[in-house]
């Protein structure tokens, strides 16, 4: 039987960086090439994303990828 | 004008005409039922003669879709995922189109096993003739399985009437085509999972 290991909990700073930047989920979904029900999901962490999709956020947001994702209880 | 171009314009013909060829199926199964002859009944004049080229239409463009449906994978995926309105926009419903399917291909087989099951489980209490009573048994219950994986009823009605050709659809009983339903969806799932593992 294959054992699947259980899920990190990650948090990201999506929504912070978005609103600083006075861009709406819509136009981020857009410029990022995903939907905005996408975008929705990953702000509230109902959804981890691929690691190129994750990338591709850090290049639009000009964040590290550390700093944007971070995996809960660690500093 | 590519296989999928050609197929697109025939799958809107067909979304328009459908309901007319329903229509008429279902006006045509009543009468049947009813012993009301047809002649008289059925749409008159230039309605009459429209309708009847749009049938004919239906019935010959039916199985160029199905079968192109078969061949060609772009088409069978764009046509099912309308019907079922769902689209693959970005990597999240990719994902959640593989969860879903993941998960109706299981509940589909177990339906499917289930109705096997049901469709050839016998069950029967009788009462027996007075000869047959021995002990003070007076009934008897018979459980049993019985499969045929041909159906030759329709077969032997066909001969009966006459025809020189007829055809009165796939040979194959309830379970036969249960049958080969649970073993293409386990054989496909297993074989493109593979080939998906493989180039992984």
């Amino acid at each position: 039987m294959t054992k699947i290991r259980p899920q990190l909990k990650i948090k990201n700073r999506i929504i912070t960086l978005r609103t600083e930047r006075k861009l709406t989920q819509e136009k981020l979904a857009e410029s990022i090439g995903v939907t905005r029900a996408t975008i929705n999901a990953l702000e509230g962490g109902d959804y981890n994303p691929s690691l190129e999709l994750a990338f591709r956020l850090a290049r639009y947001f000009e964040v590290d990828l550390e700093f944007l994702f971070e995996v809960e209880g660690q500093k | 004008m590519s296989l999928i171009k050609i197929n697109k314009y025939l799958i809107k013909y067909l979304k328009w005409t459908m309901p007319l060829f329903l229509v008429l199926v279902i006006y045509v199964q009543y009468c049947d039922s009813q012993n009301i002859p047809l002649e008289n009944n059925i749409i008159p004049g230039f309605l009459g003669e429209i309708s009847s080229w749009i049938i004919i239409s239906d019935f010959l463009i039916l199985p160029v879709v199905i079968i192109s449906m078969l061949i060609s994978k772009e088409l069978r995926e764009s046509f099912f995922f309308g019907l079922a309105k769902v689209s693959e926009q970005d990597e999240r419903e990719t994902m959640i189109i593989g969860e879903s399917s993941r998960k109706t291909l299981v509940s589909s087989m177990a339906i499917l096993l289930l109705l096997f099951f049901v469709t050839n489980f016998t069950f029967s209490i009788k009462h027996l003739p007075t000869e047959q009573q021995t002990d003070g048994n007076t009934k008897r219950m018979q459980l049993g399985f019985k499969f045929d994986l041909f159906d030759t009823s329709s077969k032997t009605e066909t001969l009966k009437d006459g025809s020189i050709v007829s055809y009165q659809g796939v040979p194959l009983s309830k379970s036969g085509l249960m049958l080969l339903l649970m073993t293409w969806q386990l054989g496909a799932f297993w074989y493109i999972s593979r080939k998906q593992l493989a180039k992984r």
